[in-house]
């Protein structure tokens, strides 16, 4: 790449110190507010609202943890959640590559069209009330599918994923071709491991959406809790934290008798945003070193 | 693999709960965490009326989901949505329940008789059930429903002065935070007003009171003659002279900082760390802050007043016991068994259930007198302190709060609430209450206060604005400008108050007309009708 | 299935090609029929906005009204306001994100020590995988007067004398948007700049330090010129996002305080329309935003056509 220099550059200096202390202080400002939840959620709650908790927990407890995850509401929720996530993230991901493959064909007759047609849809919508209609006239509203099928292919993705195909080397696809290939052996064979940049963004792209998603369940899914999922669980404990600080008061109660364990809506807060953010947190670095790869809008090839 | 796993395990916790009981979907419009499966009570009545109910509480904000569910289409079996409801009937969700009342529930219609002229709409059919009725008499509770709160360690230090005017409690707080700046390390917060979204009645509500009214809502109808006129407050020079004197507060310190942009959950954690001096609200918005700090700090509990402007005002603030007529639990077009639903809630309303659902079972929750009276152990007592065992255990919430009950004195001399058999009041009071209570005299704070004065329409607030209607939308824009210039009242510079309040009038005046002419037609109608 | 290139003569029809295109039907018109339902079937009901509709009764039962809840709506001064808003926010959510983004890659890609290169980069991803329900809380608390950390650093390098009710000040309103986004977005934004900057020609840097070229003017006049169609392309896209994009942001951070300057469309449509059963008139407010965002998004593309610049189309 660059070649080395061997003097001292006050240039090099200057560029090296600011660019380090920029990150530095980036690495604080995004981590800080993370570290002091996860402290807090750590900490007793009772003790968290006085103050001053800031990147370590300054009584230790598990109660609050306790609390939220021996509810069954949660536990079920955190299934389905998985669920649609995972079956998203396959589903979406891989109908987009299709399609993404039929665009990138510079022959294909309808490219221009269907472009359109997606295009269209990332500015225009029908708005709230007539969707409804539509989701429930086609049998969704109180069923998992309503989670997976409307987002099947979207627009965005799309323009990712043609921009990627059209930047492999044509050469590799006329050769198949020439050898016999049709074209889902070539969309199999050649154009899918080529594509695995760009399919592990975009999948983590629909995960991201999926698992952050409470909007769907509130619409379609909120009559049957049986299809409830983490998020919506999420907004329902940030909703009536006041309502389960029932449990506070009990908890003060039995701190004044001498078994000290409180709730407080902060802690609760704390917990559940805790609870929600691990499993993405963890997942994301594995798919991180695909990123950079994967994601390429506006052609850079030339 | 690990997909089919967890869609299985999913398809199977679903079926496992199915069984043989008749199953309604209620849809409740108050944010309440899911039931937990079984409770005392709720255990009880599904075995005496097979009925299983599928709860749905609120999630997001009512509005929304109400108004996406009325234009959806898809209704539960039975639904409750607070201000709502007559809009659900006027969208056609709700069935008469006349006949089935007539023939299927006996106990609703007697214990309902006194109220059903109020419930009777335009075409003469009653289409909900308020969640209180009141068949034989009312009845009084500890804490009044509204009131300027004052910490007790204040009244204390000042020798348990009677406050009546805004400048006396003001006075009091602000000696107490010179004498106090800080309290356990912290500093003192002289007055606290809640500003949280629709909660934000809590502060511009509060004209009215200092006038001397109960809560009627956005406007007062004042007597003029023999008839009550419908008037505006906001505007008024009691809410002139209220807003000043908060922002000569707030400019001086003792207002807090972050009160308008405080949350809820950030008003009630404040009031209950024994830090607050001050707060108006009413009661059922501070009693989760009141119950920690009668166990943690009960030095620090709050004390209502009915504060008034100055010291020409009556007061009357205490509400005129009143069924809220205008909201309630309907069955929908969509419940496919309405006799099964009206017989469910004929059920949960007669007396013997009423008593299950706030006493509990005799012998165990509660025991009888030789005078045939009502009370409570000291262990029994102590288990119905503990809010989480009352609703996760016990169970009564999710049988009171939205579904039809009674309250006020019972058939025979008892309170349906606990908390209200008289002759508990002051004997079940936390010792620091009775300090209160003694030294004023009084066996329950809401003695503090004046009798109310009749009112038949009482109160404005359960008259609705017709949907989308240009009162409805003149009502949304109105609100708009008062949440827009309150905070700057208070907040701005004391020179620049009298500017604001200018523009405040000018802005806010124009927005009111259409409101009052359908709050005027309720009003009459209400007086006539009634 | 050898579809194209074998065939000597060229087909002239478009039905023919698409005969011969039989596996690329195949492969994109079931989706293409997805799509239409669930995008595009919906849209019928944008006759709502020329009806009152109320609920219960069928579309054809409605009472027709003409262009009246346009009119409503151009009439209405808190449009003017909502416009305003709307517009002012997601400016200043595009210029801040877009310049942070382009900054935080040019930075990240004069790092050399790798190991700390990754550790910057993942944690700068950390907040885009959060939803903003989760996100509004972390900034509510960072903000709050009351040991709040961002009043606790300023209070303690003695910027500012007493706590600051940033959430309460209308006019600070839409640069906490702005400055929130930023703080979420900025490491994942910076991903698709540093895409571009992996695919640029080493050979151009090699002969940039052979002319004598420090690396800021390496940055200057190679990576920036580099980057931009992707620039561009982003530009474009977000054009049509001006008039709908933040709807949890603004409506999970707002409060009565501050409602006359956080109240964007979609909170709009929800207050005067929605929650006041004014389906028609959230309807009509729906449609101006979906054409005004069509027209944006066309006219930047041909404007950047002419600019010479790749179009998303």
């Amino acid at each position: 790449m660059m070649i080395k220099k061997r003097y001292v550059n006050w240039e090099d200096i200057i560029i090296n110190v600011f660019v380090y202390i920029i990150l530095i202080l980036l690495i604080i400002v995004t981590l800080y507010p993370f570290l002091n939840t996860l402290a807090i959620s750590f900490n007793d709650a009772l003790d968290s609202s006085k103050g001053g908790i800031h990147l370590w927990p300054r009584k230790f407890t598990l109660y609050n943890y306790k609390t939220l995850l021996t509810r069954r509401q949660i536990f079920h929720a955190s299934l389905v959640s998985v669920a649609r996530t995972v079956l998203s993230t396959f589903l979406c991901t891989f109908s987009t590559a299709m399609v993404a493959y039929t665009l990138s064909r510079k022959e294909f007759v309808l490219r221009k069209f269907i472009s359109f047609v997606y295009v269209l849809t990332m500015y225009i919508d029908g708005g709230l009330v007539p969707t409804y209609f539509l989701i429930r006239s086609l049998g969704l509203t109180n069923s998992f599918w309503v989670y997976v099928l409307p987002g099947l292919v979207s627009a965005f993705n799309l323009i990712v994923i043609r921009t990627y195909i059209n930047g492999l080397p044509d050469s590799l696809i006329e050769s198949a071709r020439v050898d016999g290939a049709g074209e889902f052996t070539i969309f199999f064979k050649i154009v899918l491991p080529l594509c695995k940049p760009v399919l592990a963004t975009i999948a983590l792209f629909v995960a991201v959406d999926n698992w952050n998603a409470w909007f769907d369940t509130f619409l379609y899914n909120s009559a049957n809790p049986q299809l409830s999922t983490l998020q919506y669980e999420l907004m329902k404990v940030l909703q009536s934290a006041n309502t389960m600080t029932g449990s506070l008061e009990q908890a003060l109660a039995q701190a004044a008798a001498g078994t000290v364990h409180t709730i407080t809506p902060r802690a609760i807060r704390a917990t559940m945003t805790i609870i929600v953010t691990v499993p993405i947190v963890i997942v994301y670095p594995f798919l991180q070193k695909y990123f950079v790869h994967g994601l390429t809008v506006g052609g850079v090839k030339e | 693999m690990l997909l089919s796993v967890f869609l299985v395990l999913v398809t199977v916790s679903g079926t496992l709960a199915a069984q043989e009981l008749k199953e309604f979907h209620v849809f409740m419009g108050e944010p309440l965490p899911d039931y937990p499966g079984s409770t005392i009570i709720g255990d009880i009545i599904r075995a005496e009326t097979g009925v299983k109910l599928n709860r749905e509480y609120l999630v997001g904000d009512l509005e929304t989901k109400v108004g996406l569910m009325i234009a959806s289409g898809d209704y539960p079996d039975m639904v409750i949505a607070a201000h709502f409801t007559s809009l659900l009937k006027d969208a056609g969700v709700l069935v008469p329940l006349n006949d089935l009342i007539e023939e299927h529930a006996p106990n609703i219609k007697r214990l309902y008789a006194n109220h059903w002229e109020m419930l009777q709409q335009e075409d003469g059919n009653v289409y909900w059930l308020p969640i209180q009725a009141i068949p034989y008499g009312p009845d009084t509770s500890r804490y009044p429903s509204l009131g300027f709160f004052i910490s007790k360690k204040v009244l204390k230090e000042a020798g348990w002065p009677v406050v009546k005017t805004l400048d006396e409690y003001f006075g009091l707080i602000e000696d107490y935070v010179k004498k106090h700046p800080t309290i356990n390390g912290e500093s003192t917060i002289g007055y606290l007003t809640l500003f949280d979204s629709w909660r934000s009645f809590a502060t511009t509500n509060v004209p009215q009171h200092l006038m001397g009214y109960p809560n009627e809502g956005e406007f007062v109808p004042v007597l003029e003659q023999d008839r009550f006129v419908v008037r505006d407050y906001h505007t008024s020079n009691t809410a002139k002279a209220y807003y000043k004197k908060l922002n000569e507060m707030y400019n001086k310190g003792i207002v807090d900082k972050e009160t308008f942009v405080m949350n809820y959950d950030q008003y009630i954690e404040k009031l209950s760390s024994g830090r607050v001096l001050g707060t108006f609200n009413q009661f059922w918005q501070l009693e989760s802050a009141q119950n920690i700090l009668l166990r943690d700090d009960p030095e620090s509990i709050f004390v209502p007043f009915p504060v008034v402007i100055d010291g020409l005002v009556e007061e009357y603030q205490r509400d005129i016991p009143y069924v809220q007529s205008t909201q309630g639990m309907g069955i929908t077009v969509s419940c496919k068994d309405p006799v099964g639903a009206i017989k469910y809630l004929d059920y949960l309303i007669r007396e013997d259930t009423q008593r299950l659902i706030q006493w509990g079972i005799e012998g165990e929750h509660y025991e009888v007198d030789e005078n045939g009276l009502y009370y409570r152990t000291d262990e029994q007592m102590a288990l119905f302190r503990d809010p989480d065992w009352v609703q996760n255990v016990f169970g009564r919430q999710y049988f009171h709060n939205s579904f039809p009950s009674l309250r006020g004195v019972d058939e025979n001399g008892n309170m349906f609430f606990p908390d209200t058999q008289p002759h508990l009041i002051y004997s079940s009071s936390h010792d620091s209450e009775k300090e209160v209570m003694d030294a004023y005299g009084v066996k329950s704070f809401s003695d503090l206060y004046n009798e109310p004065r009749e009112r038949k329409y009482f109160p404005l607030w359960t008259i609705t604005m017709p949907a989308g209607s240009p009162a409805h939308i003149e009502e949304t824009r109105m609100k708009d400008v008062l949440n827009g210039y309150v905070p700057e009242l208070v907040m701005s510079k004391p020179e620049e108050f009298e500017k604001v309040w200018a523009n405040f009038v000018r802005d806010i005046s124009p927005l009111m007309e259409k409101q009052m002419e359908v709050y005027q037609e309720g009003i009459d109608w209400r007086m006539e009708n009634w | 299935m050898n579809t194209s290139t074998s065939l000597a003569v060229k087909p002239n029809s478009f039905w023919q090609k698409l005969k011969q295109q039989k596996a690329l039907v195949l492969m994109s018109v079931p989706f293409l029929i997805h799509v239409i339902i669930f995008k595009y079937i919906p849209i019928w009901g944008w006759v709502l906005a020329f009806q009152n509709y109320w609920p219960g009764k069928s579309v054809f039962q409605q009472t027709w009204v003409g262009l009246d809840n346009f009119r409503d709506l151009f009439n209405d001064p808190v449009f003017y306001q909502v416009l305003r808003n709307t517009l002012a926010m997601s400016i200043i959510k595009l210029v801040m994100g877009t310049v942070a983004s382009i900054a935080l890659a040019l930075i990240i890609n004069e790092v050399r020590f790798m190991p700390f290169k990754k550790a910057a980069q993942t944690i700068s991803y950390l907040p885009h995988f959060i939803s903003w329900v989760v996100a509004a809380n972390l900034v509510r608390d960072a903000l709050s007067t009351d040991g709040g950390i961002v009043n606790d650093v300023l209070l303690s390098l003695n910027i500012i004398k007493e706590p600051i009710m940033f959430l309460g000040i209308p006019k600070l309103f839409w640069w906490i948007i702005g400055i929130s986004h930023v703080w979420k977005e900025v490491g994942w934004g910076a991903i698709i700049y540093l895409a571009a900057i992996a695919g640029i020609d080493p050979s151009l840097y090699e002969a940039a330090v052979i002319d004598g070229a420090g690396r800021l003017k390496q940055m200057w006049y190679i990576t920036l010129p580099s980057i931009r169609p992707t620039i561009s392309i982003l530009l474009i896209m977000n054009m049509g996002y001006l008039l709908s994009s933040g709807f949890e942001q603004q409506y999970l951070l707002q409060n009565g305080r501050v409602i006359d300057y956080a109240r964007v469309f979609t909170i709009y449509e929800l207050d005067y329309g929605i929650k006041m059963m004014r389906y028609s008139f959230a309807t009509a407010v729906g449609i101006f935003r979906s054409v005004v965002s069509l027209v944006l998004v066309f006219a930047a593309n041909q404007f950047a056509k002419r600019f010479g610049q790749e179009g998303l189309m």
